[in-house]
């Protein structure tokens, strides 16, 4: 590099070039990259988002940013049959930040909302009008660990935690930090063990057989596309697994809440956002194969924020919690038919 | 705003340093002040108007310092610590309080001893406020950057070494203390009652690496910083886990603030030149405010009155063995700190309890014997990397070939790395920026 050698500032000189580079790079790209990681040039560079793009940020929003429209191998049965439940056609109108509210089901209307079986060592959980829950009838029973020797639980961080520190060793986990529903069948990630690199959701789904699968996803896709988009790859999701693994009972968790300190200043993962999510997908339960699960009822105050006694950061549980998070789900079981 | 910032690196500095160059030298002095003072208000806006009073006020009683010099050094004092107290408790807007105060005291204390010239409001100004230092230190003496104040010796080669100490404190901070916390804060989920022995004891390795990389991380940046504006700012850290004993250790750690309680507390009360008893409690005076200038709480004093101990024992007993035992020495320099700084970093007294007890093995609820090699697991090669650049060999390294092509490459690189950990995090804040 003889022009910078000749330089008597070389490291600054390479320095200015290559900030120059990234800037540029990065304004580029920006339209790229979702919402809440496109910088505004002023207090925070676009060269930021060169590298957001680089470590995998898309906006969602964009179909070609999301998985193909050909899904590659699509089961027969979602072609032959109709959808188990009737959501795929019923896109919930609901958009963040809107009051939550239950989507009318289709065809029967609205029943009560049955409360699930709070277990008693739980805290006094929320007024139930203020928790999102199925519009169908759920009953619920306890079950011992063995339950758990053929369930899968697949998730973001906090089912990583959940396999750290629940003490339900038997069951199966698939959970990666950052997580999202249109990251599930993207690209490979699962890890199995014995097997050696990273394999798709579809192979390793493909390698067991499960009687119970567990899905928790969806806060780390708040200020990535928007709530249509997330609910309608949600069921696709489901309906994908469960081509995979016909026989096994689904359970949709609903999105742990986040501490006050972050809904309140956050601009995507506001309370509304969250309960409006967890009400979408608790209408995804039919209350037959498919339920919908609350952790909030045990770690949430009576506003929905997750509980500061409970919370490591704004998004988790201290670890012992999820003690008491393998206690919710134990009493949380759906009864065998 | 603070130094690791992409606010900082790419929008503030670019245009600061713009501004500074391109002015006469006669300016710059002026430049520094109102960029500081720019800097000061991004930060918190509240404490533009303190950062102001503060300075005038205590250039006001330099001027004065002549005419009574006694009471208008203990108004000084007075003034400046209810300042300190009042940042601490009371919610006064000021970043940096305990560097800010503790600067313009030793300025106060100064003018009080050698009876030297009170300096002018712009060059206490630049001395109190400059940027680099403000929020975190290093604690400069007045009299050793007078003359740069006002001449900054602004050189190409400067530019350059100041970068590259930039880049390196960058590094140190986002690459190896940042990724380090998250095995403290791992130690924190699982609940200390829950840690395996080895995890206790990895996890305090851990937060010991964490506390020097943040720290000498962020010195690093502000002396570099300093260089690139024309500044020497004293050095802060000196390979302290070579030392041979924990007076030692303190002599080449936070350097600035140890020799501050030496030249400004433990000399004036007499130091080490009276009977033993005296010595031992002028020691004792000194590292209780040291551990009370790190925070108000009950575990911050027994971290002062733990490091007396050893430090009096080496005094009066285990400086010849330490003397005589290599390798016992150097085993026994990072055992001391290591416990010492697990009190600093526990707040909790009884939570501080489970954690040593778990150390020994004791009281242990729903261990999780793996823990330390499957939940910790990625956090291993961060420890070995970092017990690597604890030890003189990567420091010398870098100073013999700084000016090579190599180095300067892997600092480029070292550079977009960190840059590439920002973009994807909001920071973790400088551990010493809470004090």
């Amino acid at each position: 590099m003889p022009f910078f050698h000749r330089l008597k500032i070389p490291l600054t000189g390479l320095l200015i070039v290559s900030t120059l580079l990234c800037e540029a790079a990065g304004y580029a790209l920006q339209s790229q990259l979702p919402a809440r990681a496109r910088a505004d040039g002023v207090s925070t560079p676009y060269l930021s988002g060169l590298f957001l793009y680089l470590r995998g940020e898309r906006d969602l929003s964009i179909p070609e940013n999301d998985e193909p429209s050909e899904t590659p191998a699509a089961p027969a049965v979602s072609e032959e049959e109709p959808p188990v439940r009737g959501t795929l056609d019923r896109v919930p109108t609901i958009g963040i930040g809107t009051q939550p509210q239950s989507p009318e089901p289709e065809p029967a209307p609205a029943e009560p909302d049955v409360p699930a079986v709070v277990p008693p060592a739980a805290k006094p959980s929320a007024p139930s009008a203020g928790l999102p829950s199925a519009a169908v009838p759920q009953a619920f029973t306890t079950v011992d660990d063995s339950y758990f020797d053929d369930a899968l639980f697949i998730g973001d961080s906090r089912i990583d935690d959940m396999h750290s520190f629940s003490g339900l060793n038997n069951a199966t986990y698939f959970a990666k930090t950052g997580m999202s529903v249109y990251k599930l069948f993207k690209d490979p990630w699962v890890t199995l063990e014995g097997v050696q690199g990273e394999l798709t959701l579809e192979d390793a789904l493909s390698r067991g057989t499960y009687g119970k699968i567990y899905l928790m996803v969806g806060v780390n896709e708040f200020g990535t596309g928007d709530e249509a988009r997330f609910i309608k790859k949600y069921a696709e999701t489901i309906d994908r697994i469960r081509a995979l693994q016909p026989d096994a009972i689904f359970y949709v968790m609903g999105i742990l809440s986040v501490t006050k300190e972050l809904a309140d200043v956050d601009e995507y993962v506001t309370l509304d956002a969250i309960r409006t999510r967890n009400a979408d997908l608790a209408a995804l339960a039919d209350g037959e194969t498919i339920f919908y699960i609350d952790v909030n009822e045990r770690f949430a105050d009576e506003n929905y924020y997750l509980d500061e006694t409970y919370a490591d950061g704004d998004s988790h549980l201290k670890g012992k919690y999820y003690r008491d998070w393998a206690d919710f789900i134990r009493s949380h079981a759906a009864p065998c038919p | 705003m603070s130094l690791y910032s992409l606010t900082f690196l790419f929008r503030f500095l670019p245009v600061f340093l713009t501004v500074y160059y391109i002015a006469p030298a006669k300016w710059r002095k002026y430049v520094l002040i109102l960029g500081s003072l720019l800097f000061v208000g991004f930060t918190d806006r509240l404490a533009v108007p303190v950062v102001v009073g503060a300075v005038l006020a205590n250039w006001a009683l330099g001027r004065l310092m002549p005419r009574a010099p006694r009471p208008i050094l203990l108004t000084g004092v007075a003034c400046d610590l209810g300042l300190l107290l009042a940042a601490r408790y009371c919610g006064l807007s000021l970043p940096g309080a305990s560097f800010f105060c503790f600067s313009l005291l030793s300025y106060l204390a100064d003018v009080y001893r050698y009876a030297a010239p009170a300096a002018s409001l712009a060059d206490l100004g630049a001395y109190t406020c400059m940027f680099p230092k403000l929020l975190s230190g290093p604690i400069a003496r007045y009299p050793a950057l007078a003359e740069e104040i006002d001449t900054p010796k602004c050189t190409c080669a400067r530019l350059e070494d100041g970068l590259s100490l930039l880049i390196l404190g960058l590094s140190y901070k986002v690459l190896l203390a940042d990724p380090l916390g998250g095995l403290w804060s791992l130690a924190g989920k699982i609940g200390y009652e829950s840690l395996s022995t080895p995890m206790a004891w990895l996890s305090a390795l851990g937060f010991s690496l964490q506390l020097y990389f943040d720290f000498q991380g962020y010195s690093l940046m502000a002396i570099g910083l300093g260089r690139m504006l024309g500044f020497s700012l004293p050095r802060n850290f000196d390979d302290p886990y070579c030392a041979r004993s924990v007076s030692e250790f303190y002599r080449r750690w936070h350097i600035t603030l140890g020799a501050w309680f030496r030249d400004y507390v433990y000399i004036p009360l007499g130091g080490n030149r009276c009977s033993r008893g005296r010595t031992l409690l002028n020691l004792l005076v000194v590292w209780v405010l040291t551990g009370l200038w790190h925070g108000p709480t009950a575990n911050f004093v027994l971290w002062g009155l733990f490091l007396f101990l050893c430090i009096a024992a080496e005094r009066f007993w285990l400086r010849p063995v330490l003397e005589r035992h290599t390798l016992l020495s150097h085993l026994y320099v990072p055992l001391a700190t290591g416990l010492s700084w697990v009190m600093f970093a526990i707040t909790d007294l009884s939570a501080l309890g489970t954690y040593y007890a778990r150390m020994l093995g004791l009281g242990g609820v729903n261990v999780n014997p793996a823990d330390w090699h499957t939940l910790a697991a990625s956090y291993l090669p961060y420890l070995a990397v970092g017990i690597f650049f604890a030890l003189p060999y990567a420091g010398r390294l870098f100073r013999a070939h700084r000016n090579r092509w190599p180095i300067r490459i892997a600092l480029l690189a070292l550079f977009w790395l960190t840059v590439s950990h920002l973009s994807a995090t909001a920071g973790t804040p400088f551990l010493y920026s809470q004090f």
